[in-house]
């Protein structure tokens, strides 16, 4: 039973600003996945909560008791490393004890307790080996049960799964879920992976820079990105973004230079409210955009660019002049580069931000 | 055609092979054959010692082992007229010399060890320049400070001690143990100890129960070279004992016969003194191996 809660942490590394006044408050039993390109400070956030690192300001607090001085092992939280960090010279069994050893627990108590650990994750077998003699997946879960053993009231996650092969991750990433669904451990990942994010989490926290650019549900981050660097980091492929400037009095018509989008009076109305001027930056989804082979109604000109097909679907890339925008089609839309065609945006789930700030409008 | 030309290059194959090894015998005969030599002599006469030829056949004696220890001779020192006691008792020197390589050895690596983790781990402020002063106490030839350290020693009573030689074994073998353990702890991932960190153990408890282990290699390559260091050592055990606490390689020096220089009484001695050496050379091939090749390979288990 434990809430985490980070006030205007900030942590300096000389000049570097790693993590720059984040707040952020992971409710009691959550899954929070901090979401970020590499070097966006997410990982030094998840050390400052582990106690690895001293916050240069700011308070980290554990029920609302703050934590800043206490010591990593008297802060009762479980850490997985991305690369296990497992004791290399004990056998699986004492990996998982040691906490229990230190802590003065009785020996029938461990025994029985890395039984059922080992049990819940399918280690039992392994227990006489030494780390060096297990695959990668096989580590994985050791690293896992050793946190889990000790019952601690936040897993701390550290990129867990990113030394695995792409099939055994889909299906850890699965576990894991499951698993935290189950013990009901508050619990903060931090991965670089958006659909690792998007499947795991209960909130995410998206970070660039050191800073929180937005806080919320998968479907919030997906639906309504707080910025263009959200709206592009997460989602795959990327978010179409293109410049457009807003030309019509009434403001329901922007131009890229190469065609013409027009958009409700709403839509319009909340451009002016923000005041950003006429230079704005339109963003939409690949499966907002419709395409065919054949002219329709409102649709515009294209030349096919890219096609790939990944099977079950296909994403085409259509040039329009300098812009280029992806559209998702089903395989059989049978285009091919350098063909013709022709697409639409969906209007109703078009992002429209502010150019300078970059910040979502509407 | 084919089996000719594979005939061919069997037989080169062969050829090569042998080369090979009539190459590494021969290297190492160079390499053995003073050991031989020192042994063989240990085992003769004085008069089959200086035969001309040398012999290579002769009938093996082990006079000079029991004379190492039982012998009491006594000469006259010709200028001071000091009765000395000659090639004798060399329990003692023995007693002496093992004694001062264990202690130096124990508290240098004691200290080495625990210094070395902290500045991998811990990074004190200023830790470069204080491991390059470190460094920089082994760059001087040991002989610039002979004369003071006698003085010195003199005039603090640790002259003729087995405590003054220890503390000065240490202080040249700590540089050493200080370099090379804490190349070895900066190769093992901190990760590790900060997972057992949060795993709930203390500091202390992270370095014996998690660092320690994982250096055990270099723990044992380093106190080879140490002991390799201090068992061997002869200008300052000369200079700083007298026949109390004198270690075996100044005997050695000192070790005249009764008439010139009784060569199989020093091979004797020399023959008992590199056997510990030897053994733990042996035994510690392995480390002493990987001491050497260190850093070579990153990354190499």
């Amino acid at each position: 039973m434990t809430e985490v809660r980070l006030e205007k942490v900030s942590k300096y590394f000389g000049e570097t600003k790693a993590v720059d006044n984040v707040d952020l408050q992971v409710n009691d039993g959550e899954f929070m996945v901090l979401l970020g390109p590499s070097g966006c400070g997410k990982t030094t956030t998840l050390r400052l909560i582990a106690g690895l690192e001293k916050p240069t300001s700011g308070l980290i607090l554990f029920n609302g008791e703050v934590v800043n001085e206490l010591e990593p092992k008297d802060r009762r939280i479980a850490m997985v490393f991305q690369d296990y960090a497992l004791y290399p010279h004990m056998k699986v069994f004492d990996n998982l004890a040691l906490n229990l050893q230190v802590r003065g627990v009785p020996r029938d108590e461990i025994r029985k307790r890395v039984s059922e650990t080992a049990e819940l994750l399918g280690i039992k077998h392994l227990l006489d080996r030494k780390p060096g003699q297990l695959s990668g997946g096989e580590q994985q879960r050791v690293a896992l049960g050793r946190a889990i053993i000790r019952e601690p009231s936040v897993f701390l996650m550290d990129e867990p799964l990113s030394n695995l092969d792409a099939a055994l991750r889909a299906r850890m990433r699965g576990e894991l879920k499951k698993l935290q669904e189950r013990l009901k451990t508050t619990t903060i990942y931090v991965t670089h992976d958006q659909v690792e994010a998007m499947v795991m989490a209960d909130r995410i926290a998206v970070m660039r820079n050191g800073k929180v650019q937005q806080i919320g549900s998968p479907q919030e981050i997906y639906n309504r990105p707080a910025n263009k660097f959200v709206a592009e980091f997460v989602g795959s492929p990327k978010m179409n973004v293109f410049d457009a400037t807003v030309v019509s009095r009434e403001h329901t018509k922007l131009t890229t230079g190469e065609f013409d989008i027009n958009i409700p009076s709403s839509m319009a109305q909340r451009i002016v409210e923000s005041g950003s001027g006429p230079e704005v930056m339109v963003g939409i989804r690949p499966e907002n955009v419709a395409v065919s082979t054949a002219y329709q109604e409102g649709f515009l000109e294209a030349t096919v660019y890219l096609v790939e097909d990944i099977g079950n679907l296909s994403f085409v890339t259509l040039q329009v002049g300098d812009i280029l925008i992806v559209a998702q089609a089903p395989p059989s839309v049978g285009l091919r580069v350098g063909d013709k065609a022709y697409f639409s945006l969906l209007v109703e789930k078009l992002h429209i931000f502010d150019k300078k700030t970059e910040k979502l409008i509407v | 055609m084919a089996n000719l030309q594979n005939n061919r290059r069997g037989r080169r194959k062969i050829l090569r092979t042998v080369l090979i090894y009539f190459a590494t015998i021969i290297a190492v005969i160079f390499f053995i054959f003073p050991i031989y030599w020192l042994i063989a002599t240990s085992l003769k006469t004085r008069a089959q010692a200086f035969s001309t030829p040398p012999l290579f056949v002769w009938e093996p004696t082990v006079r000079n082992f029991i004379d190492i220890f039982l012998k009491r001779q006594t000469e006259i020192e010709a200028i001071t007229g000091q009765e000395l006691e000659l090639a004798t008792g060399a329990e003692t020197f023995f007693y002496n010399s093992f004694i001062v390589t264990f202690s130096s050895i124990a508290i240098a690596t004691v200290i080495g060890v625990l210094a070395a983790y902290s500045f991998s781990r811990y990074q004190p402020h200023g830790t470069n320049t204080l491991m390059f002063f470190i460094l920089s106490t082994r760059m001087l030839p040991a002989i610039v400070v002979a004369i003071p350290i006698y003085f010195f020693y003199r005039s603090l009573g640790l002259y003729n001690t087995h405590i003054g030689l220890v503390l000065l074994y240490t202080m040249f073998n700590l540089p050493f143990a200080v370099w090379m353990m804490k190349s070895f702890f900066d190769e093992v991932p901190r990760d590790i100890e900060q997972a057992a960190l949060v795993d709930g153990s203390n500091p202390i408890k992270v370095f014996y129960k998690i660092a320690l282990p994982q250096v055990l290699v270099g723990l044992g390559a380093t106190i080879g070279f140490l002991i390799i260091n201090v068992w061997n050592e002869f200008l300052f055990a000369l200079l700083l004992t007298e026949r109390a606490t004198r270690t075996v390689p100044v005997m050695i020096a000192g070790t005249r016969g009764e008439v010139g220089i009784n060569w199989g009484l020093i091979a004797a001695i020399e023959t008992l003194y590199i056997l510990p050496a030897l053994v733990l050379i042996f035994v510690l091939q392995r480390f002493l191996l990987r001491g050497m090749t260190f850093g070579t390979v990153r990354g190499a288990k």
